[in-house]
């Protein structure tokens, strides 16, 4: 974890980590999607499947998005993909120890959006760093008791929401850089104004 | 875009969940194929959802209602009969819908046989270092079912049970023992295998490793021409490395073709050689050759010993015949063709009172010597010819 970073980033810098987290979340979004078409296949569960279940999964969908202060941005996001972590946990383990055991492949594939899930965590935590903002402690998810179909359902309601998850991300990051360019544009042009105003108070010397 | 989908999903926020508002009894039940089942689905009263609107699917198709039964107002019974085999192994998706489709209760159906007794376990062992065995599942076949194997093996008088840990993942039916194998005591191997409706265990197989030895191919292996004799080539290669010190008994066998055939020829009776003259060939042709060892007899096994893989191939090619090179290529008729052979044949015989009279018999070697001589009169005469030219 990036924790000795809190000297702060340039603004340049700043900006090559929204767009790192960019381009993160893009591919995250675009595996996770994928991984929910063969999900779907291997359960034997339908295309059109809409379940009403919740589990414990964070939900992307929000009401008040452009209201929301960076703090609260970067913080429901980190929250949201730790819990995406423990949960794809659950779900690698379901289809190794009882659902899929045989399909290493499928393994490997959700395996690798957990790593890429990980690397979105780790960009989160710097950004929030590189911000001055407090990174807040990860708090264990409470294991539920669940059938193996409910398990079955999860699992795909987990990589339904990951995508919507990665898409909100990618509007975050952007939203935010949009923010820091409008700031650092706004404070070139204040130094610009007030070193003007200094050369037209100071007479030229002979 | 991505605005349209955020405010798609804003609708979607809920809180319900599926064991809120129905059940399915049983859940998860493991069932052998043909055989029936009674599923309840029990919606909850203040839901206000009648149990004769309710309708179930089965992998997404949807079960015809003759097949239910109404039991009350809140929960509806489906009997299915003479089960087919699970259709994925995560288990069939049985479903209970509202009228509107929309998913209240599921349950996964395992529908399977119990595994069969494992047969024909083959093990070898790769220069005494290894040991791999492959075994055939029981007569039933396929399960549907997760099905898991297990490859035991003990030191036959004084050892404990051990498991194979190392599944090959491209055969289900094989485990790899990497090390820690012991010679000239015997190992009892045996396959246990259990799924959710039962186990079976294999009968013991007894072996040492030395019986089982395979080695890795013979190396630098090596393809070249014999003078300028047109059909023949000679291969000779090295003992593998692993195990060259042991093998005073090997055999080894070599194979050949043609390069555009895939018809192998195999010579099989090399014996303990290292190099072997294959003869008979088409003059001017490309030949491929791969060479395999059996340590037969190594630490004294009294076994048949176990092939090794071919080699990589070799290759290389026949000098073109003389008549080829006198008069540039092209096909003889097949006429002029057994002329020419009877020619040659006599001109051999003739060859052979006069230069090897008085040996034991005719062998290939006398044939070799005469293809020589005859080459070198060849060339002493187009020299002579050409020299008349000029």
């Amino acid at each position: 974890m990036a924790t000795n970073c809190r000297d702060g980033l340039s603004v340049t810098s700043r900006q090559e980590l929204f767009s790192k987290a960019i381009q993160q979340a893009r591919k995250l979004h675009k595996d996770a999607k994928q991984l929910q078409q063969a999900y779907l296949e291997k359960q034997g569960l339908s295309m059109n499947l809409n379940p009403d279940v919740t589990y414990g999964i964070p939900t992307a969908a929000t009401s008040h998005w452009s209201e929301l202060t960076d703090a609260e941005r970067l913080n429901s996001g980190l929250t949201a993909y730790r819990t995406f972590r423990s949960l794809l946990e659950e779900v690698l383990d379901e289809q190794r120890n009882n659902l899929n055991t045989e399909d290493l492949e499928f393994h490997q594939a959700i395996s690798s959006v957990i790593t890429q899930v990980e690397a979105v965590i780790e960009v989160i935590e710097q950004a929030m760093l590189s911000l001055d903002l407090p990174i807040p402690c990860h708090s264990d998810r409470k294991l539920e008791n669940l059938s193996l179909f409910e398990r079955k359902l999860r699992g795909y309601k987990v990589l339904l929401e990951l995508s919507n998850w990665a898409l909100r991300s990618v509007r975050d990051f952007s939203h935010l850089n949009k923010k820091r360019k409008e700031a650092a544009h706004l404070l070139r042009s204040s130094i610009a104004r007030s070193t003007r105003r200094t050369s037209r108070a100071d007479p030229p010397r002979n | 875009m991505i605005w349209t989908l955020f405010l798609a999903l804003f609708f979607l926020e809920t809180e319900s969940s599926l064991t809120q508002s129905a059940a399915i009894v049983p859940q998860d039940p493991t069932l052998t194929i043909g055989s029936s089942i009674r599923v309840t689905c029990s919606v909850k009263p203040e839901l206000n959802l009648k149990a004769e609107n309710l309708y179930w699917t089965l992998n997404g198709r949807r079960v015809p209602s003759k097949f239910y039964t109404v039991l009350n107002s809140t929960a509806l019974n489906l009997t299915l009969n003479n089960l087919n085999g699970s259709k994925q192994q995560s288990g069939d998706n049985l479903l209970c819908h509202s009228t509107d489709g929309r998913i209240l209760a599921g349950t996964c159906l395992y529908v399977g046989l119990p595994p069969g007794k494992p047969v024909d376990i083959i093990c070898w062992s790769r220069n005494t270092k290894d040991l791999t065995c492959k075994w055939t599942p029981g007569s039933e076949g396929e399960t549907f079912l997760r099905t898991k194997y297990t490859l035991k093996y003990k030191l036959r008088w004084y050892g404990r049970d051990k498991e194979c840990q190392e599944d090959h993942t491209a055969d289900p039916y094989s485990c790899y023992i990497p090390k820690d194998l012991a010679l000239f005591t015997p190992y009892e191997i045996w396959v246990e295998v259990s799924n959710r409706l039962g186990t079976a265990s294999s009968d013991i197989i007894t072996l040492d490793i030395l019986d089982v030895v395979t080695t890795d191919p013979p190396s630098d292996v090596h393809l070249s021409r014999v003078g300028e004799l047109e059909d023949q080539l000679i291969v000779r290669w090295s003992s593998p490395p692993a195990l060259k010190d042991f093998l005073f008994q090997a055999k080894y066998q070599i194979r050949y073709r043609v390069e555009d055939s895939t018809e192998w020829k195999v010579v099989d009776d090399v014996g303990n050689q290292t190099s072997c003259r294959l003869a008979g060939l088409k003059p001017g042709t490309v030949y491929f050759v791969q060479v395999r060892c059996n340590p037969v007899g190594i630490y004294g096994s009294k076994k048949a010993g176990i092939w090794s893989d071919w080699s990589n191939p070799t290759a290389a090619s026949t000098p073109r015949s003389v008549s080829e090179r006198i008069a540039g290529v092209c096909d003889p008729k097949s006429g002029e063709q057994n002329s020419t052979f009877r020619r040659e044949l006599k001109q051999f015989f003739g060859w052979v009172k006069k230069h090897a009279y008085g040996c034991s018999g005719l062998s290939i070697k006398l044939y070799d010597q005469w293809r020589v001589w005859l080459q070198k009169s060849h060339k002493t005469r187009n020299q002579v010819l050409q020299g008349d030219k000029s």
